[in-house]
């Protein structure tokens, strides 16, 4: 141990800070060295200073300054967690009872979409169904009585197309 | 008290003098030590749940300590913040102290308010607070071996400025 070092054991040894051995061999020193006693009463001097200070009361306004800070932090509780309440599974006839315009509106709106896939799927009144079999067999009846060979021979879907 | 818990009020009325003590030798003027009080009383009050029952003044000069030490860190990132050293900031009257020993009180306290921080912090927990090394290693966050050589030298510091001033 460097000489510092070891004089750092006398702080340690006025402090009651050394083990049985160390705190021997310490005093064993300081019966053989001068200089080790003079700082070990250096020591124990600048102790007694620090330690002997007087103790100091809190200034007059500190405790209404101390007791307006703590307001500041003092903390809010937290309200208890409510008790878990068990509850039977709602039926759709509570729900319904429970909000009825909301209810309304939804069965509004299902209703609304109704209506409007019917309209796109659903044949109107204005459209015309071509009935294509009745009309070829009237036609091909009405061109073989006139007697024309070369009408009764082509198809009435041709005819129509080349009129277009 | 219950369980050998004290409530805050307690811990504020009987431990306030020796808080202030402390706080008073770390810092080295009322004022910072007045501030310091107040941040360790309202840790201690958030904290006062989780104090084992033991060493109250220990558990306290830590908390103190430690709120020291934030504030010492906080000032050196912002040095404005920094202290005045200024020689205005006299010792708070002693109920009942004569003239003499408040003026060797004075000199001591500005003695040690000259030691480096490093070595006034320990000198102050052990010879003021009264904690052990280990306590004080705990508190600093340091090995023993240093708080001991720390305080070896902050006592040969204090030792040299008092001589240096007179006062011993």
């Amino acid at each position: 141990m460097s000489p510092r070092r070891s004089e750092d054991l006398l702080s340690a040894y006025v402090d009651g800070e050394l083990d049985t051995a160390t705190r021997a061999k310490v005093e064993a020193r300081l019966e053989r060295s001068a200089s080790w006693r003079a700082v070990l009463e250096e020591i124990r001097a600048a102790k007694r200073a620090v330690r002997d200070l007087p103790v100091l009361d809190l200034p007059a306004d500190a405790w209404e300054q101390l007791l307006a800070r703590v307001a500041l932090d003092e903390p809010v509780a937290a309200p208890p967690p409510p008790p878990p309440v068990f509850a039977w599974p709602r039926t759709w006839r509570d729900r319904f009872r429970d909000r009825p315009v909301r209810w309304a509106g939804s069965i509004a709106g299902a209703a609304a979409a109704v209506v409007v896939v019917a309209a796109l799927v659903l044949p109107g009144p204005h459209e015309i169904t071509p009935k294509v079999s009745a009309f070829s067999t009237e036609h091909q009846t009405r061109t073989s009585i006139a007697g024309d060979p070369v009408s009764a021979l082509a198809g009435v879907e041709m005819l129509h197309g080349m009129g277009r | 008290m219950a369980d050998g818990v004290p409530t805050w009020e307690e811990v504020a009325r009987d431990h306030g003098a020796f808080l202030f003590s402390v706080a008073y030798r770390l810092a080295g003027n009322a004022d910072d030590a007045q501030d310091l009080v107040q941040e360790a009383l309202v840790r201690v009050r958030r904290g006062l749940e989780r104090y084992e029952p033991g060493s109250l003044e220990g558990w306290l000069a830590r908390i103190v300590t430690n709120v020291f030490l934030d504030e010492m860190r906080r000032r050196r990132r912002r040095p404005a913040d920094a202290l005045p050293d200024d020689p205005e900031r006299v010792l708070p009257t002693t109920p009942g102290a004569d003239e003499a020993s408040q003026e060797l009180s004075e000199e001591i306290q500005h003695a040690l308010a000259e030691i480096p921080e490093d070595f006034r912090v320990p000198v102050v927990l052990c010879d003021v607070a009264d904690q052990s090394y280990e306590q004080i290693a705990v508190a600093l966050r340091i090995p023993v071996g240093t708080v001991r050589s720390r305080i070896h030298r902050g006592r040969r510091m204090l030792r040299a400025a008092l001589t240096a001033e007179g006062a011993a």
